[in-house]
């Protein structure tokens, strides 16, 4: 199946997200291959998605941190996705996990991300072990999607 | 209900002249009207209005009925004083 | 009518606060919210920890208009780390009368509520007002009825009221001048205001048309800025600084709710007005003070003659010379310079925290002396509202 359908099983026909202050960085370091995430200048909380203000002690003060980019599987879904589906009998799937990130334990962040090396429902399980593997966007942006670990 | 056609001349219920350039290609002045009809009591209906100079349109003044091209190919209204030539 | 049945009776305004306020301010909208919701909060004796109800005006969603949306609710929540009982409404009338009602209610304790623009860096950025559809060129909803026919601002739609008016009734510019004009004295007295040097008739006569008959010093200047109240429960009143009582509030939307179909453009707010004065027995000659809102100065004429302050088509002899709407007069009106000159801080924001500030006695140099009942009012026609303050 991955060999016919591409090696990144992502939904197809999504858009691209839309640029802004407060993500590009995150965008951009995807594309470079890396995993950023909002931190707060004051209390140090990672957060996601990117806001304005710090849901911890309410500082508008904030910087990109780089994180490990590996992290475990707290939940996940699996979706049809019909147009890659055509004819077929069994629905090409593609899985929705949220991710909790290493790197921020003490303000656990969750990231809602595809498994891109995920097919099948056996593939996946909670407390699975992911890393980071970015798909690109174009103009070096990238999207932080994750691979399984063996 | 039904689309009814309305027939027959309105008058000026009230108006505005916009002078104010909200877009770049923007030409001004011109003239949004809100027109009534006598034989469609309760109908209010809001045009540009052409063949009139902006100064000259006042509350009560009689109007026609007419279409100008808009945005898609699609007709929307506007009116023209009676008495001027479209 | 029992004291049971009128709501707002069990509310009070406990807090007002905003933020920085000018034509173009560095800061995001963002961080003008935060900035006035904990000015409203601390200027009420409250804490943060204290808010249990959260809402905003306008109530959501994207709007086709640069700077007009106030920041997201969820995103505010986020930042202030609330637990909330009550989100989002906004109430027939003024803004806060949602607010109002969820305490009456009982369902929260202390709502706040937040109205935020930008509309000062959008104009500048677009090099003047934007137009409707600025941000989506497309004339979807409402729009399509307006933008086709050049109606490109909300100029345009109330302007035809005003050209009805002043016919119906044969008033003049020379006389509705006097709004500007006093309201841009009041502006001079408040530190905070926009635009606050002085404006003569003369001005306001030899000024430029925007869309007649409605000249540039009728309508209200564009600003950066962030307003916020903190509306209590009655019953919470002893931990409260300074708060402020609701004797009676309406918002009745009448006629049909598109501005070109109103029934009568030049009576517009009558039935807000008379559903609020049927829930008090205080009558306009108790007013001490008026924060009438005045997006067009045409809105502040309305809500004169729709309260009772003159009679229909009276309002020109009413303003006409300044006297009775200047502080000292008997009816001062839009102490602050309303939006007119204090900034569109919009949805009559400005307007009810300039009442509670007089009904404080807060109101420094254009204090009026002794206020005890100030009336707010908000918009006109379909989105107008009502409101009687007390001390």
């Amino acid at each position: 199946m991955e060999s016919t359908l591409g090696s990144h099983n992502r939904p197809s026909g999504m858009p691209p997200p839309v640029i802004a202050p407060i993500n590009e960085g995150m965008w951009r370091a995807a594309g470079a291959g890396r995993l950023d995430l909002q931190r707060c200048r004051e209390c140090g909380a990672h957060r996601y998605p990117p806001t304005d203000g710090c849901y911890r002690c309410s500082s508008l003060n904030w910087e990109w941190s780089t994180v490990p980019g590996t992290g475990t599987i707290y939940t996940y879904i699996w979706v049809p996705d019909a147009a890659r589906s055509g004819e077929q009998d069994r629905p090409v799937l593609y899985n929705v996990a949220f991710v909790e990130l290493d790197g921020t334990e003490g303000d656990p962040v969750r990231m809602a991300t595809n498994v891109l090396d995920a097919w099948d429902p056996d593939d996946l399980y909670v407390g699975q072990a992911v890393v980071l593997a970015c798909v690109p966007l174009g103009d070096g942006l990238g999207l932080p999607c994750f691979r399984r670990v063996p | 209900m039904e689309p009814a056609e309305i027939t027959g001349n309105g008058h000026v219920y009230s108006f505005t002249v916009n002078y104010q350039r909200w877009l770049p290609d923007l030409e001004v002045p011109y003239t949004i009207v809100l027109v009534e009809f006598a034989d469609h009591p309760g109908v209010r209906v809001a045009g540009r209005l052409r063949g009139c100079p902006p100064e000259a349109t006042a509350i009560g003044m009689e109007v026609e009925v007419g279409f100008e091209e808009g945005p898609g190919g699609y007709a929307i209204p506007s009116f023209v004083a009676v008495g001027t030539a479209p | 009518m029992s004291r049971a049945d009128i709501g707002e009776r069990r509310a009070l305004i406990s807090g007002i606060g905003h933020s920085e306020i000018g034509r173009q301010i560095d800061r995001s909208g963002f961080q003008l919210t935060l900035d006035a919701i904990l000015a409203a909060v601390a200027d009420a004796g409250l804490a943060v920890e204290d808010i249990d109800g959260l809402t905003a005006f306008p109530p959501g969603g994207k709007t086709n208009l640069p700077g007009y949306a106030s920041p997201d609710l969820s995103e505010i929540h986020d930042t202030l780390r609330l637990t909330t009982s009550w989100r989002g409404g906004t109430g027939g009338g003024l803004p806060f009368s949602g607010a109002v009602d969820a305490v009456a209610s009982g369902r929260a304790r202390h709502v706040v509520m937040y109205r935020t623009v930008k509309e000062g860096s959008a104009a500048r950025k677009a090099g003047g007002r934007p137009a409707y559809g600025s941000i989506h060129p497309h004339a979807e909803g409402p729009l399509a009825w307006l933008l086709p026919i050049g109606a490109l601002s909300p100029v345009c739609q109330i302007a035809p009221f005003a050209a009805r008016y002043m016919h119906d009734y044969g008033i003049t510019r020379e006389q509705l001048a006097w709004i500007p004009v006093t309201q841009r004295s009041h502006a001079a007295l408040n530190p905070d205001a926009v635009y606050r040097s002085e404006l003569s008739v003369d001005d306001y006569m030899e000024s430029r048309m925007i869309s007649t008959p409605i000249c540039l010093f009728d309508c209200d200047v564009p600003v950066d800025g962030s307003t916020a109240v903190v509306i209590s429960a009655a019953e919470t009143a002893s931990a409260l600084r300074a708060p402020v009582h609701i004797e009676a509030m309406a918002g009745i939307s009448e006629s049909r709710p598109f501005w070109d179909q109103f029934e009568d453009m030049g009576r517009v707010g009558y039935a807000s007005a008379a559903a609020m004065w049927r829930r008090t027995d205080l009558k306009p000659a108790d007013v001490d003070v008026a924060q009438l809102y005045d997006g067009f100065t045409i809105e502040a004429v309305w809500w004169l003659e729709a309260l009772g302050f003159c009679g229909t088509g009276e309002a020109g002899d009413f303003v006409d010379g300044g006297r009775r709407i200047s502080l000292g007069g008997e009816l001062p009106l839009n102490t602050w310079g309303g939006q007119l000159s204090g900034g569109r801080l919009h949805a009559a924001f400005g307007h009810t925290a300039e009442a509670v500030r007089q009904l404080r006695g807060e109101a420094k140099d254009r204090q009026v002396p002794g206020a005890e009942v100030a009336v707010v009012t908000c918009a006109g026609g379909i989105e107008g509202g009502a409101a009687l303050l007390t001390r």
